[in-house]
């Protein structure tokens, strides 16, 4: 049985390919996506964890950081087991060595600014080889092996720089004395080094992002990573003295954070659990400005950001393992209707039923097993394609990552083949066990398989309404966390896929009572009495006569024309949402912000004076400050947005919860405005309490009121610059808007403004239409990979109906025999075809329109609800519905082409030979 | 298109067939000189491969010779195109098989009158009530072939074979998938429709019931096609000149052979 088996496939050898095709298309995407997702987030941890090294605690002040004063004070007391750390980002400028690799590139490092005295045991690859030989420190908090001069260096607020440091660190790859000697130095590792071309003792050009200027730093020494996780770690890391960072970043006297290692007596047991007395002492020393906090927790609270969209990009995936699902059911089924007198002779001669279900099902896994091979491969290459989109997606929104290589997890591999090798099996079921339960009789019988599957269209009919019901189950069922501090969302967008997948499932059951149904329609139609009458009769019939395959066929390409149009209306009706929004909120003509984008210019200030500046200039009316700021808040940094508004200026701004006027009042009173996101992740509501870490410590601010906020997904805090300088010292702009008067000419107040700024400080002075270009860009670029994914969903789908038609044309051959010898041209056999074929994708168009505008309306109100918070309207673009029509229609017919070719080709006798 | 009125059903001169098996050839017909004359009904007999079926795919146009020229109703079958010999085949031959053949995703009258269609032949319903009561299906005509038994099935492709009135009916083994009483019952049938309209048929058989109602039997073995001259058949013998060879060089012997080697 098994080498009939074998030489059935052999000699279908396209049968047997588009189902390989279908799983490996289907486990590379899935493959692919967790691949592109791991290696951003892998990217991200190796960054941290160069950055954070053994670092198991960190005291943060929000965006002000930590004063450096405080750092003296706590190891003159003295703890130990800190290290300050000035911590931002910078700019490669445009390179101008005309030879150099690097020209041309623009790229963010991490410039990490440390006391290489406190450094010890913090980040190995600064550490001294004595470092750990250092005795004991006294206090609770461990010594994690400053070395002895680190005590010399207190005194000086680990600023300063000993003329003998090179002496005492010793030991390291890399010679620290010109990093502490020389202002404007610093260290890259060494592949890093070799990638941009860099040579030791070049002066590269850095654009530093604290006040936009061009600063040179010298690259005095390279690190050599100890191994690959290293190199990676430290791929994108500046590494300087701290007081060099500080000059840089504009950060004098201040402190990004001072990392903190409590842990044992001893470094060699610092990955030992802290010993809670001495965080309790160290907590008790601090002043109220700042916190103490878990560094992991941190770390995995960025990470937590991104998972609404990593898990919105698995789902994507998925779908398209469903529709490989689909192939392989088409050929597992094919093979079993055309083996039928093989199955049905090996039962006459006693072959059991349950030998036919293992055979069947064996088959099933060497098809999947083959394809996922070949998927798990495919999915490597595709994720090398896809981590750029990922990353830049993350960059763009969440935090800055770059991902030198794809990380491969064995655990996404194995999940790529479990899912792989089980929906193989799941889809292969229902055949084996058709091939199983049939009896010797039936198995003969040509038309069993075709009658059994009209039959069963009403049964598979209700398992859909009940997979329907199962969805509307899920997707109303809301699981609210039971911690009231952790960001809700987690479970309810999960049940919010399980229903979308339900509803899938359900619709895809519906389909062949559906293509029954419009078969009886297109019946009724006057297609006349003619020749070609006849053979669109037949055409029609034929859809629904090889119900089992055809029904498969357009529930695939259904599926993903639905998504299509789901996503599509979900993107457009976003896009317009967040145009009407920006045409709403940005009514100046001008916005003046630091040179810099994305998380890295989240700390950049203008010079203060410019604002008056500004205003003198001829045709300006009025102008705006925005200061943004990172604060400690519920769940860690929060994005606070200060603005010295006016009451005309808050009356932009779109209400989602509150009254307009208590809201105002309550900004006035010293309250905040959260945006739809925030109050969705931490489920406030007006009139709830938002605690801040302020200068003077914690301090309530009353939520006034939520607003409609497109800017970020993390969430925004908003208040009056009356009530941020009350809590905060700062006094930085980040930003500001320039409103002209309605006749002044905006190219040449432009010119202006950018002249103003382009003596002292690297600007960006951007119109208002191309600020929103440029919002645009970065929407279109966060859902450019969903488009890639929305084309694999096609690329499936498309084989799946050629599969269905290649199966067709070999199963018909003796009936299209026959139509030939009663005198069918091949011309009307070809036009038989082609109309079947345009029939399948009319049908799976028109049952998918209402099934993607459902999707698209769950993606909208539930999927985006649950996974951002965002309030969006849903507006449906007529040319997405006729769009998808055609594509329904169009891949049909490509994926038809050559079948039919073959069919009207195929010569009577071959086909008459076959009795 | 119309064939010469006159002109014999079908005439076959110098027919050879070959198939490529690998790098060998098989020849199954050579030198066949064949006519039957319009109105006849006449019998293939012969062993499973001995080309009764070849020569009725020739004959039909199906399948072309190697070598030779045959002629249906006096038109060329050997010198068209592709495309006109489909185009003929639809207006002038009809076909019955073995295994009925009908379209499954047709109903019974459906199939019947998709001859009638593709000819452009009005009245399609009519005709399809007409020639299902003459098979005797008239209250069957809205079932869907896997509804129907093996006989029924194949009164209803005999309905379809006459539908369009094609000169030339031609039957590959029609009662080859049937019982011997539902066999009896077709044959019958189709010869007396087809005797009732003048129509010439050729039947490929192994039945020498079906033989037994044919005007002239034809024996294929050898790669040669022999007239037979039927112990049983004396009373017809008088009309055996209505099949006859007619290329002296290559004469057929017409020799009593016993008609067990067609059995």
């Amino acid at each position: 049985m098994r080498l009939a088996g074998r030489r059935h496939a052999t000699r279908q050898p396209s049968q047997l390919v588009l189902a390989v095709l279908g799983v490996a298309l289907g486990v590379a995407v899935v493959v692919s996506v967790d691949l592109a997702g791991a290696s951003a987030r892998r990217g991200f941890e190796l960054s941290t964890r160069a950055v954070t090294g053994r670092v198991t605690h960190q005291i943060v002040g929000g965006s002000a950081g930590v004063p450096e004063a405080l750092y003296v004070r706590l190891r003159s007391a003295g703890f130990r087991g800190l290290a300050p750390i000035v911590d931002g980002y910078v700019a490669l400028a445009e390179a101008t060595a005309s030879d150099s690799p690097r020209r041309g590139r623009r790229r963010a490092l991490r410039l990490i600014g440390v006391d290489f005295f406190a450094e010890g045991g913090f980040r190995s690859y600064l550490a001294s080889p004595r470092a750990g030989l250092t005795a004991p420190s006294s206090g609770s908090i461990a010594s994690t092996g400053g070395v002895g001069a680190s005590d010399g260096v207190d005194g000086q607020g680990g600023t300063g720089r000993p003329e003998s440091a090179v002496a005492r660190v010793g030991g390291p790859s890399f010679d620290i004395a010109p990093l502490l000697v020389r202002p404007g130095t610093a260290m890259v590792s060494s592949a890093l080094a070799a990638e941009l071309g860099i040579a030791k003792g070049e002066r590269i050009d850095l654009k530093v992002t604290s006040g936009g200027t061009n600063e040179q730093v010298e690259i005095v020494g390279l690190i050599e990573p100890a191994d690959e996780l290293s190199r990676q770690g430290l791929s994108d890391l500046l590494i300087a003295d701290i007081a060099t960072a500080q000059e840089l970043l504009g950060q004098p006297g201040r402190l990004t954070r001072i990392d903190v290692i409590a842990v044992s007596e001893s470094p060699d047991d610092s990955q030992r659990p802290p010993r809670a007395h001495g965080l309790r002492d160290l907590r008790a020393s601090l002043p109220s400005s700042v916190r103490l906090v878990e560094a992991q927790a941190r770390a995995d609270a960025t990470i937590e950001m991104t998972r609404a969209f990593r898990l919105n990009l698995a789902a994507m995936s998925l779908l398209a393992l469903l529709c490989g699902m689909f192939l392989i059911f088409n050929t597992m089924t094919f093979s079993v209707l055309k083996r039928r007198e093989v199955l049905g002779i090996s039962r006459t001669l006693g072959v059991t039923g349950r030998q036919l279900f293992g055979l069947v099902l064996t088959e099933a896994l060497a098809v999947g097993a083959l394809g996922t091979v070949l998927g798990l491969a495919g999915g490597i290459i595709l994720g090398r394609g896809l981590v750029g989109l990922v990353t830049q997606t993350v960059n763009d929104l969440y935090f800055v990552t770059s991902v030198r290589s794809l990380a491969i997890p064995g655990e996404t591999l194995a999940k790529g083949a479990a899912l792989g090798l089980l929906a193989s099996a799941v889809a292969a079921a229902a055949p084996a066990w058709e091939a199983s339960t049939t009896s010797p009789r039936s198995a003969q019988m040509r038309s069993h398989i075709e009658a059994r599957a009209r039959r069963w269209a009403p049964r598979v009919a209700v398992a859909g309404i009940v997979a329907l019901a199962l969805a509307v189950l899920l997707l109303t069922w809301r699981v609210t966390p039971a911690d009231p501090m952790q960001p809700r969302g987690g479970t309810d967008l999960l049940l919010a896929f399980a229903g979308m997948f339900a509803l899938v499932v359900g619709a895809a059951l519906l389909a062949p009572i559906a293509v029954q149904a419009a078969t009886l329609v297109s019946r009724q139609l006057p297609w006349g009495a003619s020749g070609a009458g006849a053979v669109s009769r037949m055409a029609i019939r034929g859809v629904a006569a090889s119900l089992s395959r055809t029904s498969m066929a357009i529930a695939a390409l259904m599926v993903a024309v639905s998504v299509i149009i789901g996503v599509r209306v979900m993107v457009s009706s976003f896009r317009l949402t967040l145009q009407e929004w920006m045409t709403h909120t940005l009514s100046a003509d001008f916005y003046v912000a630091p040179a810099a984008s994305g998380p890295a210019g989240a700390d950049l200030q203008l010079d203060a004076d410019f604002r008056a500046q500004l205003e003198q200039l001829p045709g300006v009316v009025s102008t705006l400050t925005v200061r943004r700021a990172e604060v400690e808040g519920p769940g860690g940094p929060t994005l606070l947005m200060t603005f010295d508004l006016s009451r005309a200026d808050f009356d932009a701004y779109r209400l989602v919860e509150g009254s307009r006027n208590a809201a105002w009042a309550g900004l006035l009173n010293g309250g905040v405005m959260i945006s739809e996101p925030y109050a969705f992740r931490h489920r406030l509501a007006p009139g709830s309490v938002l605690g801040l870490l302020t200068e003077a410590g914690e301090r309530d601010f009353v939520v006034a009121g939520v607003y409609t906020s497109f800017a970020t997904d993390r969430g925004l805090v908003m208040m009056l610059r009356t009530s941020y300088e009350q809590h905060w010292s700062d006094r930085g702009i980040s930003g500001i808007s320039v409103t002209a008067l309605p006749d002044v000419d905006l190219e040449v107040l432009g010119g202006l403004v950018r002249d103003l700024f382009n003596t002292r400080q690297a600007v960006n002075v951007q119109s208002n239409r191309a600020l929103r270009e440029a919002s645009l860009e970065v929407f279109d670029r966060t859902f450019l990979i969903t488009s890639v994914l929305r084309m694999l969903v096609t690329l499936v789908a498309f084989v799946g109906v050629l599969s269905a038609l290649m199966a067709i044309q070999l199963e018909r051959r003796r009936e299209l025999g026959v139509l030939r010898a009663i005198g069918l041209t091949p011309g009307q056999v070809w036009g038989m075809a082609s109309l079947q074929t345009t029939l399948m994708g009319l049908y799976a168009g028109l049952l998918a329109l209402p099934l993607g505008l459902v999707l698209a309306s769950l993606m909208i109100h539930v999927i985006n609800r649950r996974s951002f918070g965002w309030t969006m309207q849903m507006q449906v673009p007529p040319e997405a519905l006729w769009q998808a029509l055609l594509l329904s229609i169009g891949a049909a017919l490509l994926a038809g082409l050559y079948p039919a070719y073959r069919m009207g080709r195929q010569p009577p006798l071959a086909a008459l030979r076959e009795e | 298109m119309n064939p010469p009125a006159t002109a014999p059903a079908v005439e076959l001169r110098g027919v050879n067939k070959r198939y490529a098996e690998g790098a060998e050839e098989r020849s199954v017909l050579e030198a066949v000189d064949l006519v039957i004359e319009p109105g006849t009904i006449v019998a293939l007999l012969g062993r499973s491969g001995s080309g009764k079926s070849t020569l009725l795919n020739l004959i039909a146009g199906i399948d072309a010779p190697t070598s030779g020229s045959i002629f249906v109703g006096g038109r060329s079958m050997t010198d068209v195109s592709e495309h006109e010999r489909t185009l003929f085949r639809r207006r002038h031959i009809g076909f019955v098989f073995q295994f009925f053949n009908l379209i499954p995703t047709l109903t019974a009258a459906e199939n019947v009158s998709l001859p009638l269609e593709l000819n452009g032949i009005g009245g399609v319903a009519r005709r399809v009530g007409e020639l299902l009561d003459a098979v005797g299906l008239a209250d069957r005509g809205a079932a869907f072939p896997d509804r129907l038994s093996g006989g029924e099935q194949q009164r209803v492709a005999i309905a379809r074979a006459i539908a369009a009135e094609p000169p030339l009916v031609l039957a590959d083994e029609p009662t080859g998938n049937l019982d011997e009483e539902t066999g009896e019952q077709v044959i019958s049938l189709l010869t007396s429709i087809v005797a009732a309209r003048g129509l010439t048929l050729v039947v490929a058989t192994h039945s020498r019931a079906v033989a037994s109602r044919a005007d002239a039997v034809l024996a294929v073995r050898d790669r040669t096609v022999d007239l037979v001259d039927r112990v049983d058949l004396e009373d017809r013998a008088a009309r055996a000149d209505l099949v006859h060879t007619d290329a002296p060089a290559l004469a057929i012997p017409v020799a009593a052979k016993p008609t067990s080697t067609c059995s």
